[in-house]
């Protein structure tokens, strides 16, 4: 068992048995994480702070039935992903009815690459711009491929424990985010192409 | 035996492969190919990179003023025995 893992058991031990520091303690912890991760699958502020609000107040409420079968944190992404996807569903349902699939693109079919995406510099990946342009890519997708990728390549879960937290199967995550990398890869590879092609044309 | 054959089944099978979730076999197979298909083993390399910069581009810091709300949330809402309670 990880360490963290083993802390949060001890914190939680502490919450059961009438500490409510220790779940603030907990909150202070992940809160961070929980906000990024709502406020990436619905795109809102607001929205996210709410759901935030509510995943915690789940959590507390919760914890006696949380039974350590997985780590805390993934029990928590559930809960988090459980709420954004049910105001999605309420609210916004044809970002969850309609958005499934990742359009049918023949380059993702037969992939290609291009040497000014692969061989940019990380800084420059990684420059003001360059993080905006990843940002936009990754809200591109469809939410069910969005959070799956930032489950797995922001958080950094298993794709055992990103299928615990979506509620689907290792081979559905796979196969999503397989789609969901490339649909990102092809985006980026696209402005790269393009900022080359006027640098180039601004310096003849 | 997996056989792969051709470019289009390799690169559907990069992305587990960056995983780690593909057997011995298939795996020496991916890197040969990788090591004699320039366009592919650029395809990978892009790939890695959309990771990495996933992973390391992807920021979103929790405003001050939704931490204190937060708090000042749970604290109004969550009874500090509810939890000891059976």
């Amino acid at each position: 068992m990880r360490d963290a893992d083993q802390e949060d058991r001890t914190a939680i031990k502490k919450v059961l048995a009438g500490d409510f520091g220790a779940f603030e303690a907990l909150v202070e912890k992940y809160q961070g994480r929980i906000y990024r991760h709502l406020r990436k699958m619905v795109k809102d502020n607001h929205v996210a702070e709410d759901l935030l609000q509510e995943t915690f107040l789940n959590a507390y409420r919760g914890l006696r039935k949380f039974e350590g079968g997985s780590s805390f944190s993934t029990w928590l992404f559930r809960i988090a992903t459980n709420n954004a996807l049910m105001f999605l569903r309420k609210h916004r349902p044809q970002s969850i009815e309609y958005d499934d699939e990742i359009r049918s693109d023949p380059s993702l079919a037969f992939m290609t690459s291009s040497p000014e995406f692969a061989d940019t510099p990380l800084e420059v990946l990684l420059s003001q711009e360059g993080r905006s342009k990843i940002e936009e890519a990754i809200e591109a997708l469809p939410t069910l491929y969005r959070s799956v990728l930032i489950l797995r390549d922001v958080e950094g879960f298993s794709l055992s424990e990103v299928a615990d937290i979506v509620n689907s199967s290792v081979p559905a995550v796979k196969s999503r985010l397989h789609r969901a990398r490339n649909a990102v890869r092809e985006t980026l590879m696209g402005y790269y192409i393009e900022k080359e092609l006027s640098t180039s044309r601004g310096a003849s | 035996m997996t056989t792969l054959k051709g470019c289009k089944e390799f690169c559907q099978r990069l992305s587990e492969y960056l995983d780690g979730e593909i057997g011995e076999h298939e795996c020496r197979l991916i890197e040969a190919h990788l090591a004699e298909c320039p366009p592919c083993a650029l395809v990978y390399r892009s790939l890695c990179t959309t990771v990495e910069v996933c992973n390391k581009g992807v920021s979103c810091e929790i405003p001050d003023d939704v931490r204190q709300r937060l708090l000042q949330f749970l604290r109004e809402h969550c009874d500090p025995g509810y939890a000891a309670k059976t």
